[in-house]
């Protein structure tokens, strides 16, 4: 008999580095069913390269992923889909001269049977798969609000509206784990809100396990069963949204002593972090 | 059970790993075949050694071409991750540079002869000089018309559709102008074609023909300044940045523009060169002579591991070789040397994409 | 003002380099030939008058000194002093160039010496055209005329419409006619016209071998060959964008399998049509998965490589010793089976088709055969799965396409049409040789792609007749054909590389239902 396993995904000792630098060094995360994890740290930390990690796209120096107890590091992107992780990333990347419901069906790809020769005989599988899996991604697009874009070109939505279609291609495999790449930045307070909402309705509704990486304070303490900090490719921190505010040793480490609001401290030292790289915004 | 069920994993790094059985099985009846041809020669030796000589010889002045034509793709697509399909044109384009100068160098009368044979050493730098120009000038604006237009295209193929584009219509234009009959390079005397050293051996003599040698000696002069160039100066170390990191070297203040010009510049004029060298050692040209050199080379790019210099010189010169050698080594008609280099390519690309030279681990994007 | 005076010769070196370049290739020439032919049916013979050429001459400085007008236009505006200034700069600049050239050339000629060693286009004929029957002086002096009465027509036709924006205003003219085209809103109100209109270009295409002469015929049916050709590599270019140079390699395997199985030499098999079409299809195919499985694995840019070096080798290896046994060598192989006419279509017409007629509707049939193939590939998971891809790879395979396999199976269906058309190309001629199978079949293809639209079905049958039904009908222009392709190839590149025909996407969406099959359809 099968047993249920612990954790959707295990991450063990992760270390990752290109030539000289080691962007992820020995860094470990469970990740509980239905639970939602949020990866936080500064530019560079190396957040999205664990992700990458975790999704296939690089394969790990030393450690392990496990997902639900199957060892996944070194099996290429797309059968990682097809397991059950999917994901987003941090700049928006759609298919940009498809349709919103196209990228959708894309999504759904490693849950799709019909080969080649039934499409071109058109047999009854074929018509029966096209259908629901239309119908799927018509689904997807109400549960993300995005209905009145369905057949526009992806690469004409609005910016918010194309975090949200990512995040509806994503789910078009059926997911256990959703990995986010800062799926609210760059969104004003009221797209922020929504998109909060979006993802907790995700866990409630859908039973889908998230991680997310985000840089908003307000988002990560909001949402997030637990927090992970990573700084200069190293996990100085894990633990609930209380103890990570709390936590002296990450104020410190990350911000310089004297800090009172962890929160206020963190996104100031971002927003100077932004303008810096991006002076032209301006 | 427990014990059926062992916890701890034995070994520290329990990736999943697959065969590449396309690659163990090509490479297995690729290394058997080649061990078989060798033991065939071993035991019935069909050709003796002044032959293998003969034909190494000549792999090594070809090689010298290509491994020029192949540096112009690798810095190329080093540095837009473009195969620039027109290089090989470019290459005729100088080709017939030369071929006009010579001409008219011949024309040039100076006391009771005429120019190129009073001063052939001049003519000769003459020759190359405005062969590089040529092929460096028409480098230059093929990528200002071309390809600089479409850096940011939506297109992702647009790029490489455009270089087919300006290679037809190079080739094309080459042969309305200059007629589609085959012409003579006139070498000064100093060069004659067929001119050179017999080396008695035992069973027969090498023939080493002076062009030959001065290929391969002009080859390897501008490989070696090549190199230093990239190594050294300010520009080489541009393009290499360039070809590591777009983005970052771009912020280090690096001009996109200029650099890429510039290589366009520097790739022209060793294609230039590798055109008049072909004019000289082979004789016989028209507007067609850069399309086999020009995918060869490629070849020779790829063998070396697309984007790295050494690479391309190296690869250059295995191609070389393989190919005049490989015909007797397989025991198969020399018409079919040109098949050789191409299977070269698809088993390379099998075997090992990254090239003899490249890096081995898969490069892979950032997400 | 500094910068607009160089800028304008500038601009006045490029049309003179144009000038140049067309007089060397003898590309005014021929073409103020074909234009006087246009406007005057009783022209005959090859020389071009001088009033032609100048009028050319004309136009290129013309075009080339009012885009610069208008470019520079953004920045800051000009007075009209300095816009005829310009102009007349521009004129005078290409005046001098193409004036060298006529004077060097026209030095020759008077000489008595022959170029055509050197330059194979400028005979003495040509010169003498070009310096327009007279000598140089008067030569150069109506070059002169002719260039700086280009660049003032510029400067003025620039000026005139700044002043009153004409030409904004006819473009918005143009859109709006477009836009408010009767046929479309038509079109739209009545879905079910689309159909019907099909429908009669359909059975109006089926007419047209019955109502053409014997030479449209012929032209039809390298037409559509090279329409099936298109959807073929339309699959592998536009839909999985990957690039074939070499794909002219399949269509003479294709073309090769089938005459070595129905030709009475060397094998003397005498396969029925039929089977033996299928036969060559399939090997084809094998050539595809051939060439497709070593690149599997790499970015697409690598099978542009591969297929033309496979291209190559299958040109040396039909044209080679070691094979011509089998392949006939440079002979090729003769008396390549044909269909044999069903007896219904006798019945039901009377009398049995001629031959020709009865190929091109065996062309036209298989021709809808496969577009029905490639219009259903095209719109289900698969075609999907490769426009993914043609987007963004890494981004396609992370959202689940097994890349690798999409890549391959688009490159052997393509490879397999591919055969097909080669299949049908040698039944028709009954033969087939080394030398059809060159480079330039290659580029055919994929212009007839690139221009129509990449990507797009209907934009392949466009390209098939710009490509090679065009070029049938201006037989002058010939000679210069592949140099039209390349400049065109670069030019859509830059202007319009969705082609021509793009595209339309369709409507795919649905009424969404509640949350709860979501929910249902989500489990895991
Ligand atoms: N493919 C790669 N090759 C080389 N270096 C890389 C690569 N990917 C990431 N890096 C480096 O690894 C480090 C960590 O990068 P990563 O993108 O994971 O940071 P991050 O935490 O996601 O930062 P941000 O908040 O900016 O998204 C950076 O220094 C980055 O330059
Ligand atoms: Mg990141």
């Amino acid at each position: 008999m099968t047993t249920k396993p612990a954790y959707v995904l295990e991450a063990n000792n992760i270390t990752i580095s290109f030539g000289g630098l080691t962007a992820v060094n020995d860094v470990s995360l469970q990740v509980p069913f239905q639970s939602i994890i949020s990866i936080i740290g500064p530019n560079g930390a190396g957040k999205t390269t664990f992700f990458n990690a975790i999704s296939g796209f690089y394969s790990c120096d030393s450690g392990t992923v496990l997902f639900q107890d199957r060892p996944i590091n070194g099996i290429p992107t797309d059968e990682v889909a097809n397991l059950g992780i999917s994901r987003t990333y941090q700049n928006i990347r759609l298919f940009t001269n498809m349709t919103v419901v196209e990228n959708i069906l894309i999504g759904q790809q490693p849950r799709l049977r019909s080969t080649f020769l039934d499409a071109i005989l058109q047999t009854s599988r074929n018509r029966r798969e096209e259908k629901q899996s239309i119908q799927k991604a018509s689904n997807l697009l109400d549960f993300v609000g995005l209905s009145a874009y369905a057949d526009d070109m992806a690469k004409n939505l609005p910016y918010g509206a194309q975090r949200r279609l990512e995040i509806a291609r994503a789910l078009g495999n059926n997911p256990h784990l959703l990995l986010l790449d800062e799926p609210c930045a760059g969104m004003n307070p009221q797209e922020t809100a929504a998109m909060i909402e979006l993802i907790k309705t995700l866990r409630s509704q859908l039973k889908i396990a998230i991680v997310l990486i985000e840089h908003d304070m307000k988002v990560v303490m909001n949402i997030s069963d637990s927090i992970l900090v990573l700084d200069h490719g190293e996990k100085i921190a894990q633990g609930t949204p209380e103890e990570i505010q709390s936590d002296q040793r990450v104020v410190e480490a990350y911000l310089g002593s004297g800090t009172e609001n962890l929160v206020e401290k963190y996104s100031q030292r971002k927003a100077a972090n932004r303008k810096a790289v991006q002076p032209h915004v301006f | 059970m427990e014990a059926d069920k062992p916890q701890e994993k034995t070994s520290p790094k329990p990736s999943v790993r697959r065969i590449n059985w396309l690659r163990l099985i090509v490479g297995i009846l690729t290394g058997s075949y080649i061990l078989y041809r060798i033991i065939i020669q071993i035991i019935r030796p069909e050709y003796g050694p002044v032959y293998w000589l003969g034909f190494l010889n000549t792999g090594l002045i070809v090689g010298g071409m290509y491994s020029l034509i192949a540096i112009g793709y690798t810095l190329v697509y080093g540095v837009m991750l473009l195969i620039n399909f027109a290089h090989g044109d470019i290459m005729m384009l100088g080709c017939f540079a030369g071929y006009f100068t010579f001409e008219y160098l011949n024309f040039l009368k100076v006391g009771d002869s005429n120019f190129l044979n009073t001063y052939p050493v001049l003519a000769i730098i003459l020759a190359f000089l405005i062969g590089a120009a040529v092929s460096a000038g028409s480098g230059y604006y093929l990528e200002k018309i071309a390809y600089r237009p479409l850096r940011n295209s939506p297109v992702r193929l647009a790029p490489l559709i455009s270089a087919v584009g300006a290679s037809i219509f190079l080739e094309t234009a080459a042969q309305i102008m200059f007629g589609a009959n085959k012409k003579t390079y006139k070498n000064p005397d100093l060069l004659a074609r067929g001119s050179g050293w017999n080396i008695q051996m035992d069973e027969g003599m090498i023939i080493i023909t002076k062009t030959g040698v001065f290929s391969l000696i002009m080859a390897v002069i501008l490989m070696v300044g090549l190199y230093f160039f990239v190594q050294k100066t300010k520009l080489g170390k541009s393009i290499r940045a360039v070809s590591q990191d777009k983005k970052t070297a771009q912020l280090m203040g690096i001009n996109l523009d200029q650099v890429t010009s510039q290589t366009f510049i520097i790739s022209g004029v060793l294609a230039g060169a590798a055109g008049v060298m072909w004019g000289i050692h082979n004789g016989l040209f028209n507007h067609y002579v850069g399309f086999l050199p020009g995918i060869k080379a490629f070849t020779a790019a790829v063998l070396g591991g697309i984007g790295n210099i050494p690479g391309a010189m190296a690869g250059g010169m295995i191609l070389g070789i393989v190919e005049s050698v490989g015909p007797a080594f397989l025991g198969i008609d020399f018409q079919l040397k040109d098949v050789i280099a191409f299977t070269i390519l698809i088993l390379v690309l099998i075997l090992k994409p990254s090239g003899l030279l490249g890096k081995s681990s898969a490069n892979v994007e950032k997400v | 003002m500094k910068t607009l005076f160089s800028k304008s010769i500038q601009f006045g070196i490029i049309a003179g380099v144009i000038l140049i370049f067309s007089e060397l290739i003898n590309l005014t020439s021929t073409f103020a030939v074909i234009l006087e032919k246009l406007f005057n049916s009783a022209k005959t013979g090859k020389t071009a008058s001088p009033l032609a050429i100048q009028i050319l001459t004309g136009l290129v400085v013309f075009f080339i000194a009012y885009t610069f007008l208008r470019k520079k236009n953004g920045s800051k505006s000009h007075t009209a002093g300095q816009e005829i200034g310009s102009g007349l700069l521009m004129g005078i600049t290409a005046g001098i160039l193409i004036s060298l050239l006529n004077v060097i050339l026209g030095t020759y000629l008077a000489k008595g010496q022959d170029i055509r060693n050197y330059l194979d286009a400028v005979s003495p004929e040509v010169i003498s055209t070009f310096l327009f029957q007279t000598d140089i002086a008067n030569a150069v002096i109506r070059y002169f005329i002719a260039t700086i009465l280009g660049g003032l027509a510029a400067s003025l036709l620039h000026l005139v419409s700044s002043k009153t924006n004409v030409s904004g205003k006819i473009s918005k003219f143009i859109q709006k006619i477009v836009q408010q085209s009767k046929i479309r809103i038509f079109l739209n109100k009545y879905p079910y016209m689309t159909t019907i209109l099909t429908l009669l270009v359909v059975i109006a295409v089926f007419l047209l071998p019955v109502l053409v002469n014997a030479y449209a015929i012929s032209v039809l049916g390298i037409v559509f060959i090279y329409a099936i050709m298109g959807l073929g590599l339309n699959l592998i270019v536009g839909l999985s964008g990957q690039l074939v140079f070499g794909y002219v390699a399949f269509y003479a395997l294709g073309a090769y399998t089938f005459g070595l199985l129905t030709a009475p030499k060397p094998f003397g098999i005498e396969m029925n049509f039929w089977p033996a079409l299928i036969i060559a299809i399939f090997i084809a195919a094998i050539g595809g998965l051939f060439v497709g499985v070593p690149i599997m694995n790499l970015r697409g840019d690598y099978l542009a490589i591969v297929t033309l070096g496979f291209g190559e080798i299958i040109r040396i290896l039909i044209n080679s010793n070691l094979l011509a046994d089998f392949t006939g060598g440079p002979q090729g192989i003769k008396n390549i089976g044909q269909p044999t006419q069903p007896a219904l279509t006798a019945k039901i017409f009377g009398k049995p088709f001629d031959d020709n007629v009865w190929f091109l509707y065996l062309i036209l049939i298989l021709f809808l055969v496969v577009l029905y193939v490639v219009f259903r590939l095209q719109y289900s998971r698969t075609g999907r799965s490769w426009e993914a891809m043609r987007e963004d790879e890494t981004v396609a395979q992370a959202c689940g396409v097994t890349v690798s396999s999409y890549k391959v199976l688009a490159v052997v269906i393509g490879a397999a049409i591919a055969g097909l058309a080669g299949a049908i190309y040698a039944s028709r001629n009954t033969y087939t040789g080394p030398g059809e199978y060159a480079f330039m079949v290659s580029v055919n293809a994929l212009a007839v792609v690139v221009i129509g639209g990449m990507g797009s079905i209907p934009g392949t049958l466009l390209g098939a007749f710009i490509i090679k039904g065009l070029p049938e009908l201006l037989r002058d222009l010939e000679n210069y054909r592949m140099l039209v392709f390349g400049a065109l190839l670069i030019a859509m590149m830059i202007i319009r590389p969705e082609g021509i025909w793009p595209v339309k996407r369709r409507t795919l969406s649905v009424t969404p239902e509640s949350i709860e099959v979501l929910k249902k359809d989500l489990k895991p």
